[in-house]
Protein backbone atom coordinates (compact mmCIF):
# COMPACT_ATOMS: atom_id res chain seq x y z
CA UNK A 1 0.00 0.00 0.00
CA UNK A 2 2.83 2.28 1.02
CA UNK A 3 4.49 1.14 -2.66
CA UNK A 4 1.47 2.05 -4.45
CA UNK A 5 0.97 5.28 -2.72
CA UNK A 6 4.68 6.57 -3.84
CA UNK A 7 4.77 5.35 -6.82
CA UNK A 8 1.08 7.47 -7.30
CA UNK A 9 2.85 10.51 -5.65
CA UNK A 10 5.83 10.38 -8.12
CA UNK A 11 3.95 10.28 -11.37
CA UNK A 12 1.64 13.12 -10.18
CA UNK A 13 4.91 15.16 -9.42
CA UNK A 14 7.04 14.15 -12.44
CA UNK A 15 4.00 15.52 -14.68
CA UNK A 16 4.27 19.31 -13.97
CA UNK A 17 7.80 19.52 -14.05
CA UNK A 18 7.73 18.19 -17.54
CA UNK A 19 5.65 20.50 -18.75
CA UNK A 20 7.37 23.11 -17.18
CA UNK A 21 10.28 22.46 -18.59
CA UNK A 22 8.85 22.50 -21.93
CA UNK A 23 6.73 25.74 -21.22
CA UNK A 24 9.80 27.87 -20.86
CA UNK A 25 12.17 26.48 -23.68
CA UNK A 26 9.08 27.71 -25.96
CA UNK A 27 8.93 30.87 -24.50
CA UNK A 28 12.43 31.17 -24.69
CA UNK A 29 12.00 30.40 -28.38
CA UNK A 30 9.75 32.99 -29.00
CA UNK A 31 11.07 36.03 -27.14
CA UNK A 32 14.47 34.81 -29.11
CA UNK A 33 11.88 35.42 -32.50
CA UNK A 34 10.66 38.71 -30.97
CA UNK A 35 14.07 39.98 -30.06
CA UNK A 36 15.49 39.30 -33.52
CA UNK A 37 12.23 40.46 -35.37
CA UNK A 38 12.37 43.55 -33.28
CA UNK A 39 15.82 44.24 -34.20
CA UNK A 40 15.67 43.73 -38.17
CA UNK A 41 12.58 46.20 -38.23
CA UNK A 42 14.18 48.91 -36.57
CA UNK A 43 15.06 51.85 -38.55
CA UNK A 44 17.85 54.17 -38.15
CA UNK A 45 16.57 57.47 -37.44
CA UNK A 46 19.34 59.18 -39.52
CA UNK A 47 17.93 57.67 -42.87
CA UNK A 48 14.69 59.86 -42.14
CA UNK A 49 16.94 63.52 -41.53
CA UNK A 50 17.01 65.55 -44.50
CA UNK A 51 18.60 68.83 -45.21
CA UNK A 52 17.00 71.68 -47.38
CA UNK A 53 17.13 75.52 -48.37
CA UNK A 54 15.22 77.50 -48.07
CA UNK A 55 13.93 79.15 -51.76
CA UNK A 56 9.97 79.77 -52.39
CA UNK A 57 8.04 82.06 -50.59
CA UNK A 58 4.11 82.40 -51.39
CA UNK A 59 1.93 84.66 -49.49
CA UNK A 60 -1.96 83.92 -49.59
CA UNK A 61 -5.22 85.88 -48.53
CA UNK A 62 -7.09 84.84 -45.52
CA UNK A 63 -10.11 85.30 -44.66
CA UNK A 64 -10.69 86.16 -40.95
CA UNK A 65 -13.91 87.72 -40.12
CA UNK A 66 -14.88 84.35 -38.34
CA UNK A 67 -13.51 82.41 -35.81
CA UNK A 68 -10.67 80.88 -37.43
CA UNK A 69 -9.02 82.11 -40.00
CA UNK A 70 -9.38 80.05 -43.38
CA UNK A 71 -7.36 80.51 -46.92
CA UNK A 72 -9.39 82.72 -49.36
CA UNK A 73 -8.78 83.47 -53.17
CA UNK A 74 -10.74 86.56 -52.24
CA UNK A 75 -8.84 89.90 -52.74
CA UNK A 76 -11.69 91.76 -50.30
CA UNK A 77 -11.17 92.13 -46.65
CA UNK A 78 -12.39 93.98 -43.91
CA UNK A 79 -10.24 96.87 -42.64
CA UNK A 80 -9.52 95.19 -39.13
CA UNK A 81 -9.31 91.83 -40.80
CA UNK A 82 -6.16 91.86 -43.19
CA UNK A 83 -4.68 89.20 -42.39
CA UNK A 84 -2.33 86.76 -45.08
CA UNK A 85 -0.36 83.57 -44.46
CA UNK A 86 2.87 82.71 -45.64
CA UNK A 87 4.85 79.82 -46.60
CA UNK A 88 9.00 79.02 -46.43
CA UNK A 89 10.02 76.02 -48.52
CA UNK A 90 11.90 74.14 -50.75
CA UNK A 91 11.34 73.36 -54.27
CA UNK A 92 13.40 71.54 -55.19
CA UNK A 93 13.34 68.77 -52.97
CA UNK A 94 11.51 65.53 -54.08
CA UNK A 95 10.17 63.31 -51.48
CA UNK A 96 10.61 60.30 -53.99
CA UNK A 97 14.25 61.36 -52.98
CA UNK A 98 13.81 59.37 -49.21
CA UNK A 99 15.36 55.98 -49.02
CA UNK A 100 14.04 53.62 -46.67
CA UNK A 101 16.25 50.89 -45.05
CA UNK A 102 15.40 47.17 -46.91
CA UNK A 103 12.66 45.46 -45.41
CA UNK A 104 14.07 42.25 -45.28
CA UNK A 105 12.29 40.14 -42.97
CA UNK A 106 13.51 37.52 -40.55
CA UNK A 107 10.62 35.62 -39.46
CA UNK A 108 7.80 34.35 -41.27
CA UNK A 109 5.20 37.23 -39.55
CA UNK A 110 5.37 40.62 -40.16
CA UNK A 111 4.63 43.45 -37.13
CA UNK A 112 1.47 44.43 -36.72
CA UNK A 113 2.21 47.70 -37.31
CA UNK A 114 5.22 49.26 -38.18
CA UNK A 115 5.26 53.84 -38.54
CA UNK A 116 8.82 55.03 -40.05
CA UNK A 117 9.51 58.07 -38.00
CA UNK A 118 8.57 61.22 -39.10
CA UNK A 119 11.37 62.60 -41.10
CA UNK A 120 13.24 65.47 -40.18
CA UNK A 121 14.16 68.38 -42.35
CA UNK A 122 17.43 70.01 -41.57
CA UNK A 123 17.57 74.26 -43.07
CA UNK A 124 20.91 75.02 -45.07
CA UNK A 125 19.86 78.55 -44.40
CA UNK A 126 18.46 79.96 -41.41
CA UNK A 127 15.62 82.24 -41.33
CA UNK A 128 17.17 85.94 -39.92
CA UNK A 129 14.72 88.45 -40.06
CA UNK A 130 11.25 89.36 -41.12
CA UNK A 131 10.03 92.53 -42.99
CA UNK A 132 6.83 93.38 -44.22
CA UNK A 133 6.58 97.42 -45.78
CA UNK A 134 3.57 98.68 -46.73
CA UNK A 135 3.06 99.34 -50.52
CA UNK A 136 -0.41 101.42 -49.81
CA UNK A 137 -0.69 104.21 -47.40
CA UNK A 138 -2.86 102.73 -44.39
CA UNK A 139 -3.82 105.67 -42.86
CA UNK A 140 -2.60 109.31 -43.20
CA UNK A 141 0.29 108.76 -40.66
CA UNK A 142 1.41 105.13 -42.56
CA UNK A 143 2.51 105.93 -46.08
CA UNK A 144 3.16 103.79 -48.54
CA UNK A 145 6.91 102.53 -47.76
CA UNK A 146 6.47 102.45 -43.93
CA UNK A 147 7.96 99.23 -42.72
CA UNK A 148 5.17 97.93 -40.11
CA UNK A 149 6.31 94.77 -39.29
CA UNK A 150 5.74 95.57 -35.59
CA UNK A 151 1.68 96.13 -36.36
CA UNK A 152 2.01 92.67 -37.31
CA UNK A 153 1.21 89.86 -34.90
CA UNK A 154 1.34 86.36 -36.12
CA UNK A 155 0.27 82.44 -35.11
CA UNK A 156 2.82 79.74 -36.15
CA UNK A 157 0.28 76.64 -36.70
CA UNK A 158 2.72 74.30 -37.03
CA UNK A 159 4.77 74.75 -33.43
CA UNK A 160 4.04 75.39 -29.95
CA UNK A 161 2.06 78.44 -29.34
CA UNK A 162 1.15 80.14 -26.09
CA UNK A 163 -2.64 79.65 -26.31
CA UNK A 164 -5.85 81.46 -27.77
CA UNK A 165 -3.95 84.61 -28.65
CA UNK A 166 -0.99 85.62 -30.82
CA UNK A 167 2.54 86.20 -30.91
CA UNK A 168 3.96 89.96 -31.67
CA UNK A 169 6.27 90.22 -34.79
CA UNK A 170 9.61 90.13 -32.27
CA UNK A 171 8.81 86.62 -31.28
CA UNK A 172 8.12 85.20 -35.06
CA UNK A 173 11.39 84.72 -35.91
CA UNK A 174 12.50 82.27 -32.54
CA UNK A 175 8.97 81.02 -33.65
CA UNK A 176 9.73 79.93 -37.06
CA UNK A 177 13.36 79.64 -36.98
CA UNK A 178 13.95 76.05 -36.05
CA UNK A 179 17.11 73.57 -35.36
CA UNK A 180 15.11 71.32 -37.65
CA UNK A 181 11.45 71.26 -39.26
CA UNK A 182 9.18 68.07 -38.63
CA UNK A 183 7.53 66.61 -41.69
CA UNK A 184 8.23 68.79 -44.29
CA UNK A 185 10.64 71.09 -45.88
CA UNK A 186 8.47 74.56 -45.25
CA UNK A 187 6.94 76.53 -42.24
CA UNK A 188 4.21 78.57 -42.83
CA UNK A 189 2.57 81.68 -40.22
CA UNK A 190 -0.17 83.73 -40.69
CA UNK A 191 0.00 87.71 -40.22
CA UNK A 192 -2.73 89.35 -38.82
CA UNK A 193 -2.78 93.03 -38.92
CA UNK A 194 -3.62 95.04 -35.58
CA UNK A 195 -4.11 98.71 -37.47
CA UNK A 196 -7.60 99.12 -38.54
CA UNK A 197 -6.65 100.01 -42.48
CA UNK A 198 -8.27 103.70 -43.21
CA UNK A 199 -7.47 103.56 -46.94
CA UNK A 200 -9.48 101.74 -49.53
CA UNK A 201 -6.45 99.82 -50.97
CA UNK A 202 -3.70 97.56 -48.82
CA UNK A 203 -0.57 95.85 -50.54
CA UNK A 204 1.75 94.87 -48.44
CA UNK A 205 5.65 93.54 -49.41
CA UNK A 206 7.15 90.53 -47.05
CA UNK A 207 10.97 90.28 -47.14
CA UNK A 208 12.63 87.11 -45.27
CA UNK A 209 16.03 87.56 -44.59
CA UNK A 210 18.26 84.19 -43.81
CA UNK A 211 21.53 83.27 -42.87
CA UNK A 212 23.56 83.15 -46.59
CA UNK A 213 22.49 86.71 -46.69
CA UNK A 214 19.83 85.60 -49.76
CA UNK A 215 16.38 87.05 -48.95
CA UNK A 216 12.81 85.98 -50.24
CA UNK A 217 10.37 88.67 -50.87
CA UNK A 218 6.72 88.33 -52.03
CA UNK A 219 3.97 90.57 -52.81
CA UNK A 220 0.60 90.95 -51.53
CA UNK A 221 -2.45 90.58 -53.95
CA UNK A 222 -3.89 94.21 -53.78
CA UNK A 223 -6.72 94.23 -51.50
CA UNK A 224 -9.61 95.96 -51.37
CA UNK A 225 -11.02 97.03 -48.47
CA UNK A 226 -14.34 97.07 -47.21
CA UNK A 227 -15.61 98.24 -43.58
CA UNK A 228 -18.21 97.29 -40.84
CA UNK A 229 -21.46 98.73 -41.87
CA UNK B 1 -9.07 67.16 3.13
CA UNK B 2 -12.89 67.04 3.00
CA UNK B 3 -12.21 63.33 4.19
CA UNK B 4 -10.00 64.06 7.04
CA UNK B 5 -12.45 66.88 8.37
CA UNK B 6 -15.50 64.33 7.96
CA UNK B 7 -13.58 61.75 9.89
CA UNK B 8 -12.72 64.25 12.89
CA UNK B 9 -15.99 65.59 13.38
CA UNK B 10 -17.24 62.19 13.78
CA UNK B 11 -14.15 61.12 16.27
CA UNK B 12 -13.39 64.12 17.75
CA UNK B 13 -17.21 64.41 19.47
CA UNK B 14 -17.14 60.14 20.11
CA UNK B 15 -13.68 60.50 21.75
CA UNK B 16 -14.66 63.91 23.54
CA UNK B 17 -17.84 61.82 25.01
CA UNK B 18 -16.18 58.43 25.65
CA UNK B 19 -14.56 59.93 28.39
CA UNK B 20 -16.80 61.33 30.45
CA UNK B 21 -18.66 58.16 30.36
CA UNK B 22 -19.54 55.21 32.76
CA UNK B 23 -16.70 52.17 31.79
CA UNK B 24 -20.10 49.72 31.71
CA UNK B 25 -22.42 49.18 28.92
CA UNK B 26 -22.07 49.59 25.23
CA UNK B 27 -20.24 52.71 23.66
CA UNK B 28 -22.96 52.62 20.67
CA UNK B 29 -26.23 51.36 22.38
CA UNK B 30 -28.27 51.58 18.90
CA UNK B 31 -27.57 51.99 15.48
CA UNK B 32 -29.80 53.03 12.40
CA UNK B 33 -29.28 52.82 8.26
CA UNK B 34 -31.13 54.52 6.01
CA UNK B 35 -31.96 54.54 2.23
CA UNK B 36 -33.70 56.88 0.74
CA UNK B 37 -34.38 59.08 -2.69
CA UNK B 38 -34.99 62.37 -2.86
CA UNK B 39 -35.13 65.72 -4.25
CA UNK B 40 -33.81 69.07 -4.22
CA UNK B 41 -34.99 72.94 -5.56
CA UNK B 42 -33.21 75.31 -6.00
CA UNK B 43 -34.80 79.36 -6.34
CA UNK B 44 -31.63 81.75 -6.58
CA UNK B 45 -31.92 85.74 -7.43
CA UNK B 46 -31.22 86.30 -11.15
CA UNK B 47 -29.83 89.83 -10.86
CA UNK B 48 -29.63 92.11 -14.58
CA UNK B 49 -26.77 92.19 -15.98
CA UNK B 50 -24.31 94.56 -14.89
CA UNK B 51 -20.95 95.74 -16.56
CA UNK B 52 -19.00 92.80 -15.14
CA UNK B 53 -20.04 88.65 -15.37
CA UNK B 54 -21.90 87.26 -11.83
CA UNK B 55 -21.38 83.60 -11.85
CA UNK B 56 -24.62 82.78 -9.40
CA UNK B 57 -26.48 84.40 -12.34
CA UNK B 58 -26.11 80.96 -13.82
CA UNK B 59 -26.62 78.54 -10.75
CA UNK B 60 -28.74 75.65 -12.61
CA UNK B 61 -32.17 76.85 -12.10
CA UNK B 62 -35.55 76.22 -13.39
CA UNK B 63 -39.37 76.23 -13.11
CA UNK B 64 -39.45 73.04 -12.46
CA UNK B 65 -40.12 71.59 -9.00
CA UNK B 66 -36.96 69.86 -9.14
CA UNK B 67 -33.45 70.26 -10.26
CA UNK B 68 -31.58 67.53 -8.84
CA UNK B 69 -32.58 63.89 -7.71
CA UNK B 70 -30.63 62.28 -5.35
CA UNK B 71 -29.82 58.91 -3.66
CA UNK B 72 -28.86 58.66 -0.08
CA UNK B 73 -27.53 56.83 2.77
CA UNK B 74 -27.55 57.53 6.00
CA UNK B 75 -26.30 56.32 9.48
CA UNK B 76 -27.67 57.54 12.80
CA UNK B 77 -25.59 56.27 16.12
CA UNK B 78 -26.74 56.64 19.87
CA UNK B 79 -23.78 56.33 21.91
CA UNK B 80 -23.72 56.16 25.50
CA UNK B 81 -23.77 59.53 27.41
CA UNK B 82 -26.56 60.75 25.10
CA UNK B 83 -24.19 61.33 22.17
CA UNK B 84 -25.44 60.66 18.77
CA UNK B 85 -24.12 61.05 15.47
CA UNK B 86 -26.07 61.41 12.13
CA UNK B 87 -24.08 60.85 8.96
CA UNK B 88 -25.80 61.40 5.25
CA UNK B 89 -24.28 61.03 2.39
CA UNK B 90 -26.00 61.40 -1.20
CA UNK B 91 -25.55 61.10 -4.49
CA UNK B 92 -26.73 62.32 -8.16
CA UNK B 93 -26.64 59.90 -10.94
CA UNK B 94 -23.11 59.57 -10.95
CA UNK B 95 -23.16 58.06 -7.93
CA UNK B 96 -20.33 59.89 -6.52
CA UNK B 97 -20.86 60.84 -2.66
CA UNK B 98 -20.35 64.43 -3.06
CA UNK B 99 -23.33 65.42 -0.91
CA UNK B 100 -22.29 65.09 2.75
CA UNK B 101 -24.13 66.82 6.11
CA UNK B 102 -22.68 64.85 9.40
CA UNK B 103 -23.94 66.05 12.63
CA UNK B 104 -22.41 65.06 16.24
CA UNK B 105 -25.41 65.42 18.61
CA UNK B 106 -25.25 65.85 22.24
CA UNK B 107 -28.65 65.68 23.83
CA UNK B 108 -28.51 67.00 27.61
CA UNK B 109 -32.19 66.63 27.71
CA UNK B 110 -34.96 64.51 26.23
CA UNK B 111 -36.34 66.91 23.84
CA UNK B 112 -33.73 69.08 23.58
CA UNK B 113 -30.15 68.16 22.03
CA UNK B 114 -27.30 70.50 20.58
CA UNK B 115 -25.77 69.73 17.08
CA UNK B 116 -22.22 70.57 15.25
CA UNK B 117 -21.35 69.43 12.32
CA UNK B 118 -19.93 69.90 8.96
CA UNK B 119 -22.49 70.22 5.49
CA UNK B 120 -21.61 70.09 2.00
CA UNK B 121 -23.25 69.73 -1.18
CA UNK B 122 -22.70 69.95 -5.38
CA UNK B 123 -24.91 72.10 -7.93
CA UNK B 124 -24.03 73.14 -11.06
CA UNK B 125 -23.14 76.27 -12.69
CA UNK B 126 -24.38 76.40 -16.56
CA UNK B 127 -23.87 78.66 -19.67
CA UNK B 128 -21.86 81.38 -17.43
CA UNK B 129 -20.54 82.48 -20.96
CA UNK B 130 -23.51 83.71 -21.98
CA UNK B 131 -22.91 86.94 -20.33
CA UNK B 132 -20.55 87.60 -22.86
CA UNK B 133 -22.18 86.35 -25.44
CA UNK B 134 -25.16 88.72 -24.88
CA UNK B 135 -22.83 91.54 -23.72
CA UNK B 136 -19.74 91.99 -26.10
CA UNK B 137 -21.20 93.16 -28.87
CA UNK B 138 -18.85 93.09 -32.23
CA UNK B 139 -17.43 89.93 -30.91
CA UNK B 140 -17.55 86.34 -30.93
CA UNK B 141 -18.03 86.49 -26.93
CA UNK B 142 -16.60 83.04 -26.06
CA UNK B 143 -15.08 81.27 -28.86
CA UNK B 144 -15.63 77.52 -27.06
CA UNK B 145 -18.82 76.06 -28.80
CA UNK B 146 -19.07 73.09 -25.72
CA UNK B 147 -21.69 73.51 -23.50
CA UNK B 148 -19.78 75.22 -20.47
CA UNK B 149 -20.93 73.51 -16.96
CA UNK B 150 -19.04 73.97 -13.78
CA UNK B 151 -19.50 71.79 -10.65
CA UNK B 152 -19.06 74.09 -7.56
CA UNK B 153 -19.78 72.76 -3.76
CA UNK B 154 -20.88 74.52 -1.40
CA UNK B 155 -18.86 73.96 1.94
CA UNK B 156 -19.28 74.52 5.68
CA UNK B 157 -19.46 74.18 9.30
CA UNK B 158 -22.98 74.53 11.42
CA UNK B 159 -24.11 74.01 14.43
CA UNK B 160 -27.76 74.05 15.72
CA UNK B 161 -30.18 72.41 18.45
CA UNK B 162 -32.06 69.38 18.13
CA UNK B 163 -35.52 68.38 19.32
CA UNK B 164 -36.44 64.95 19.19
CA UNK B 165 -39.88 63.74 19.66
CA UNK B 166 -40.83 59.90 20.03
CA UNK B 167 -43.84 58.43 21.00
CA UNK B 168 -44.67 54.71 20.37
CA UNK B 169 -43.96 54.29 16.56
CA UNK B 170 -43.46 57.62 15.88
CA UNK B 171 -40.03 59.57 16.04
CA UNK B 172 -39.81 63.42 14.92
CA UNK B 173 -36.74 65.29 15.28
CA UNK B 174 -36.39 68.66 14.54
CA UNK B 175 -33.20 70.53 13.71
CA UNK B 176 -32.76 74.22 13.69
CA UNK B 177 -28.92 74.56 12.15
CA UNK B 178 -26.63 77.33 11.24
CA UNK B 179 -23.74 78.30 10.31
CA UNK B 180 -20.98 79.65 7.87
CA UNK B 181 -20.08 78.21 4.54
CA UNK B 182 -18.64 79.40 1.21
CA UNK B 183 -18.61 78.03 -2.57
CA UNK B 184 -15.85 76.06 -4.18
CA UNK B 185 -13.27 78.46 -5.60
CA UNK B 186 -12.75 78.17 -9.70
CA UNK B 187 -10.98 79.42 -12.69
CA UNK B 188 -12.66 79.86 -15.88
CA UNK B 189 -11.36 81.72 -19.48
CA UNK B 190 -13.00 83.15 -21.91
CA UNK B 191 -11.53 83.65 -25.37
CA UNK B 192 -13.32 86.24 -27.58
CA UNK B 193 -12.47 87.45 -31.40
CA UNK B 194 -14.02 90.18 -32.87
CA UNK B 195 -16.33 89.47 -35.64
CA UNK B 196 -14.83 91.04 -39.44
CA UNK B 197 -11.50 91.99 -37.47
CA UNK B 198 -8.63 90.50 -36.40
CA UNK B 199 -8.63 91.72 -32.43
CA UNK B 200 -8.41 88.12 -30.35
CA UNK B 201 -9.07 88.56 -26.72
CA UNK B 202 -8.36 86.49 -23.27
CA UNK B 203 -10.38 86.88 -20.20
CA UNK B 204 -9.47 84.70 -16.99
CA UNK B 205 -11.30 84.81 -14.18
CA UNK B 206 -10.37 83.20 -10.51
CA UNK B 207 -12.84 83.61 -7.64
CA UNK B 208 -12.24 84.16 -4.37
CA UNK B 209 -13.54 82.62 -1.16
CA UNK B 210 -17.41 83.71 -0.42
CA UNK B 211 -18.17 82.60 2.91
CA UNK B 212 -21.79 83.76 4.10
CA UNK B 213 -23.73 82.62 7.20
CA UNK B 214 -26.91 80.31 6.21
CA UNK B 215 -29.62 78.95 8.06
CA UNK B 216 -30.25 75.55 7.68
CA UNK B 217 -34.18 73.85 9.56
CA UNK B 218 -34.47 70.08 9.22
CA UNK B 219 -36.93 68.16 9.92
CA UNK B 220 -37.28 64.26 10.24
CA UNK B 221 -39.50 61.85 10.78
CA UNK B 222 -39.28 58.16 11.35
CA UNK B 223 -42.16 55.67 11.11
CA UNK B 224 -41.55 52.47 13.14
CA UNK B 225 -43.56 49.39 10.68
CA UNK B 226 -41.74 46.07 11.75
CA UNK B 227 -40.00 44.42 14.75
CA UNK B 228 -37.57 41.39 14.29
CA UNK B 229 -35.90 40.52 17.00
CA UNK B 230 -33.58 43.16 17.58
CA UNK B 231 -34.47 45.09 15.08
CA UNK B 232 -37.07 47.51 13.73
CA UNK B 233 -38.01 47.93 9.92
CA UNK B 234 -39.45 51.77 9.24
CA UNK B 235 -40.13 54.25 6.70
CA UNK B 236 -38.68 57.97 6.91
CA UNK B 237 -39.25 61.33 5.42
CA UNK B 238 -36.59 64.45 5.72
CA UNK B 239 -37.00 67.66 4.71
CA UNK B 240 -34.51 71.16 4.77
CA UNK B 241 -34.78 74.66 4.24
CA UNK B 242 -31.43 76.38 3.59
CA UNK B 243 -30.79 79.86 2.72
CA UNK B 244 -28.01 81.89 2.41
CA UNK B 245 -27.25 85.30 0.84
CA UNK B 246 -23.55 85.72 -0.70
CA UNK B 247 -22.24 87.62 -3.38
CA UNK B 248 -18.81 85.36 -5.51
CA UNK B 249 -16.18 88.06 -6.12
CA UNK B 250 -13.02 87.74 -8.13
CA UNK B 251 -10.10 88.61 -9.83
CA UNK B 252 -10.74 89.45 -13.04
CA UNK B 253 -7.18 89.30 -16.04
CA UNK B 254 -7.75 90.65 -19.51
CA UNK B 255 -5.48 89.88 -22.62
CA UNK B 256 -5.36 91.79 -25.82
CA UNK B 257 -4.18 90.43 -29.02
CA UNK B 258 -1.13 88.76 -27.26
CA UNK B 259 -0.10 87.42 -23.50
CA UNK B 260 2.46 90.61 -22.78
CA UNK B 261 0.57 93.65 -20.69
CA UNK B 262 -2.47 91.30 -18.81
CA UNK B 263 -4.77 93.92 -17.62
CA UNK B 264 -5.96 92.59 -13.81
CA UNK B 265 -8.96 93.95 -12.12
CA UNK B 266 -10.74 92.97 -8.79
CA UNK B 267 -14.38 92.65 -9.16
CA UNK B 268 -16.76 92.68 -6.01
CA UNK B 269 -20.53 91.37 -7.51
CA UNK B 270 -24.09 91.95 -5.47
CA UNK B 271 -25.29 89.22 -2.86
CA UNK B 272 -27.88 87.31 -4.12
CA UNK B 273 -30.50 85.21 -2.19
CA UNK B 274 -30.29 81.79 -2.69
CA UNK B 275 -32.71 78.70 -1.33
CA UNK B 276 -32.50 75.32 -1.74
CA UNK B 277 -36.16 72.98 -0.66
CA UNK B 278 -34.91 68.96 -0.50
CA UNK B 279 -37.11 66.23 0.22
CA UNK B 280 -36.76 62.73 0.60
CA UNK B 281 -37.81 59.79 1.48
CA UNK B 282 -37.38 55.92 2.00
CA UNK B 283 -36.77 52.94 4.46
CA UNK B 284 -34.98 52.16 7.70
CA UNK B 285 -33.76 49.85 9.78
CA UNK B 286 -32.55 50.05 13.40
CA UNK B 287 -31.14 48.21 15.90
CA UNK B 288 -29.12 47.74 18.92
Amino acid sequence: MKIDLKHRADRFAGAPGTSSGRTVRVILLISLGFILKTATSCIDPAEWDHEFSFNKITVKNLDNSGIYPTETDSDIMYATAVAFTVTLSDETILASGVNRRSNCSFTMFTPASAEPPEPRYYPLNRITGINIVTLEAMSTGIPAGTDVTGLFVAMVPQFKTPGFLYIDSGELLSAIDQDFYPGDPSVTFLLFCREEISSDNAQFEITITLSDESTLSATTNLITIVRNE
Amino acid sequence: MRRCATIMLFLLPALAASSLLPAQGRFIEKKQASLWFGVRDITRDSLANGANLDFLNYLHSSDEMAEYQYLGLSAHLWFRGNWEADIKVAMYDDFAPTSLNIKAIWMPRKYLGFTAGFYSYPQLMNEFNMFHRLSDEGWFGDTDSNFRQRRIHETGIMAGVAMPVNYRIINLTLYLNGGISTLSKFNEKVTQKMINGNMRREIRYSTKNSPAFFFFPEAELGLDCFRIGNSTLGVRGHASWFTVKRSVDYNRTTWEWTYDNPMQEEVDNPAHRFTKFEIDAGIYVTWQ
